[in-house]
């Protein structure tokens, strides 16, 4: 089964790299624009992984983030942060799995995503 | 010791020698003149006294001779006149010639007749038979039978002592031969005694030697060995007595005579010493008393009385009644009130000297008031002055405070401003390079050679771009000390595969070298901010790769060999150097902004070695520059290792 990556990030631009990224790793991947646009669609969705901006509009990524962790739905759910706010990033350092500070590179995330895929799949078996 | 007391002790211990002194003397003289005195007269009597009984040996002899030289006698004594003794020898006879013995001799010394009579009971008394035994031929008393003298003087018989006369019987006419010795003995006897004491008026005493003597007067035997001595002795403070030695026949010494005198010369001359002694002593004390009244009178109460006033002057020298001002009043006119008249002088050259000295402390006191209140207005003046100033200082102040929070606040601006147009510039770089590397990968598709040098040429720049922009970022914040150092132990090889990572392609791309060594002796791990060491790290290099055309760049990573403390980033190149004048610029935000370092084959605008001396500042490192231009740059960074929290290592 294709694991299911989020990429939630107002940039669009930025978000189709991730997205493209993500994707050569093998990821199915969604792309939501919006704190509120996430949060809805979290609501009957369970993603494998999220990549998750904090400069959100409508709901900030920090509070999407602590929802997120209290909810047990989404246990098995790898989240990485990906900002340009260093000190905001301090912040989610024990909620998040990964936090890497903007500007990510293609290069970069699609290895980290190729590594996630390779835990998942192990765990799958 | 107060002078009158001195005085008295003066006084009363000259009159005590001088009294002492005149009895002693008195005493001597006057007691020793009564004493020779007294003697004088105890002698006198006691020659009376002699003279008394030799006046009896002469009337004995008298009468002696008469019955001696008498034919009646010598007729009997031949045996021829046997009435004679009736006729001659009777009480009456005794009586008369004052005798107790009688005796007569004949020419052969045979007794012819012998009478005794006791005066005092005025009967006859027996012969004696110690005079008997007297009378042997050798005796002195018939030394008249042979020469023809009479012999008077005493002897000594157990009785008593008897004075005695023997003398020849002769004819009336006094021619002989000599027909016998007559003998003639009048005992010195309490008869004769009171006798003796009664023609005398004196008190006697007659001590036979033949009788024991009591030890005084053994000493005054000893005392009169020879006759004609005589000695005299108080028996005590009444009676004083004078002895004499009577002798016998034979001149040997018969009884001792005393003669007893009253003691009233001598103790007339005590009575005169002890009256003397007294009218002494009387006026002692009263010339004594007199001295001391005179002497009271004179000095001692004016002394006082001067010491009264000067006491009163020293107790209070400021009274105007009794103080300094005032003169003492002695009167007389001798050297105390010469002594007064000093003081007085002195007291009033005290008193102008104080008034003087007052004056003077007035005048200075004056003096220094003056002083005081144009000091004191000179300070009020300068205090004006001073809060003016410090009014307009602290105006001066408020602008510069003013000035100051807008500079601040121009600062706070311009990094808020940087801020945002790095956040805003990041994000379309992050996409290009995103889409770059999207293209670079070939995911849609292959590229030609060509177009896949174009796409590394827009990632290349992109990518220095975002750097520029990042560097502009960093150094804006550090600037407002808005960078925090996160600390956290990392490995030395995470640091290098790091730097290798960003920098070995572009380094290699620029026809360079870029080698690596780390000391065997550095830590693996160390502690310290591992973002902000690489991002010195990296400027270093970057900076190193900006200005080398050719050759090398190493990096060493090393524990410094005289400094435990520390260890050291080295970044060495080959490159064009830095000239000395340059070398206080290279620090300095946008040095190369000017444009007056040849900006070949590089571009920027000089901030990496601002940031990373600011992050030396803040990392409390030490930066060290070694260049020679067109030979190279040796930059070297002195890290301290910080230590590790314990907490850090619990969690």
């Amino acid at each position: 089964m294709t694991p299911m990556a989020f990429i939630i990030e107002d940039d669009l631009e930025l978000s189709d790299i991730f997205a493209q990224a993500l994707g050569s790793a093998a990821f199915e991947t969604a792309v939501l624009l919006d704190g509120r646009q996430a949060e809805h669609r979290l609501t009957f969705s369970v993603p494998d992984l999220i990549v998750l901006d904090l400069h959100l509009p409508e709901k900030s990524g920090l509070d999407l983030l602590r929802e997120i962790r209290a909810d047990a739905r989404f246990k098995e759910t790898r989240i990485i942060v990906a900002t340009a706010d260093a000190r905001a990033a301090e912040l989610t350092r024990d909620q998040a799995d990964l936090v890497i500070l903007k500007p990510v590179s293609f290069r970069q995330l699609r290895e980290l995503a190729k590594r996630i895929y390779i835990e998942l799949d192990q765990r799958t078996l | 010791m107060s002078l009158r007391s001195k005085t008295l002790l003066i006084i009363s211990a000259t009159l005590l020698a001088l009294i002492t002194l005149l009895y002693l003397s008195s005493h001597l003289i006057v007691m020793n003149s009564y004493l020779s005195l007294e003697h004088e007269i105890a002698e006198r009597n006691l020659e009376r006294v002699l003279n008394h009984l030799t006046d009896d040996f002469a009337t004995l002899n008298a009468v002696a001779r008469d019955w001696a030289y008498w034919d009646d006698t010598y007729a009997f004594v031949q045996g021829e006149n046997p009435e004679y003794v009736n006729l001659n020898l009777i009480d009456a006879s005794f009586i008369s010639f004052d005798v107790n013995l009688l005796a007569m001799l004949d020419d052969n010394g045979q007794l012819v007749v012998t009478r005794a009579y006791d005066l005092q009971q005025g009967a006859p008394i027996p012969w004696p038979t110690s005079m008997t035994d007297y009378l042997q031929p050798t005796s002195p008393l018939l030394a008249p039978l042979g020469d023809g003298n009479a012999i008077q003087g005493m002897i000594l018989l157990p009785e008593n002592p008897l004075l005695v006369i023997a003398i020849p019987i002769l004819k009336s006419n006094g021619s002989g031969p000599v027909g016998g010795v007559m003998i003639w003995g009048r005992y010195l006897d309490a008869h004769t005694h009171s006798r003796l004491e009664e023609m005398t008026r004196l008190n006697l005493n007659l001590f036979p030697l033949n009788q024991p003597l009591d030890p005084r007067l053994q000493t005054v035997v000893l005392q009169l060995h020879d006759p004609t001595n005589r000695v005299i002795t108080p028996l005590d403070d009444q009676v004083t007595a004078a002895y004499a030695l009577l002798t016998d026949l034979n001149g040997t010494g018969a009884a001792l005579i005393e003669v007893q005198i009253d003691r009233e010369v001598w103790s007339r001359g005590q009575n005169t010493v002890f009256y003397f002694m007294m009218a002494l002593i009387a006026i002692g004390l009263i010339i004594g008393a007199i001295i001391y009244w005179l002497l009271e009178k004179w000095i001692l109460s004016r002394i006082a009385c001067l010491k009264t006033q000067m006491n009163l002057i020293s107790a209070d020298p400021n009274d105007t009644r009794t103080g300094l001002a005032n003169a003492i009043e002695v009167n007389g006119d001798d050297e105390i009130k010469t002594l007064a008249d000093e003081v007085n002088r002195m007291l009033k050259a005290l008193y102008q000297a104080r008034w003087q000295a007052e004056q003077n402390l007035i005048t200075r006191a004056e003096i220094l008031e003056e002083r005081v209140e144009a000091r004191t207005a000179e300070l009020n003046e300068a205090n004006l002055r001073l809060v003016d100033e410090i009014d307009e200082r602290r105006k001066a102040q408020e602008a510069l405070i003013v000035a100051r929070d807008r500079a601040l606040e121009g600062l706070r601006l311009k990094t808020q401003i940087l801020a945002n147009v790095s956040h805003d510039a990041r994000t379309p770089l992050n996409v290009i390079m995103g889409y770059a590397e999207i293209l670079e990968e070939q995911i849609h598709g292959n590229l030609t050679p060509k177009q896949s040098d174009v796409i590394k040429r827009i990632h290349a720049n992109a990518a220095e771009l975002l750097a520029f922009i990042n560097n502009l970022l960093d150094s804006s914040q550090l600037e407002m000390n808005k960078v925090s150092l996160r600390p956290e132990r990392f490995a030395i090889s995470d640091l290098i595969n790091a730097l290798m990572a960003a920098m070995e392609t572009r380094a290699v791309s620029r026809g360079l070298t870029l080698t690596v060594s780390v000391d065997a002796d550095l830590p693996e791990t160390i502690y310290n901010d591992f973002g902000r060491v690489k991002q010195i790290l990296f400027n270093l290099v970057d900076n190193a790769i900006k200005f080398t055309l050719t050759g090398t760049i190493q990096v060493r990573l090393y524990w410094l060999p005289h400094d435990a403390t520390r260890w050291a980033i080295q970044v060495a190149d080959t490159g064009i150097g830095i000239s000395p004048e340059l070398r206080e610029q290279i620090f300095e935000p946008f040095w190369q902004v000017d444009g007056t370092v040849t900006r070949r084959n590089n571009n920027g605008v000089g901030l990496g070695l601002s940031i990373v001396d600011q992050l030396c500042r803040l990392m409390n490192c030490e930066i060290q520059c070694e260049s020679e231009v067109e030979r190279g740059t040796k930059f070297t960074i002195l890290i301290p290792f910080i230590s590790e929290p314990v907490t850090e290592d619990l969690r």
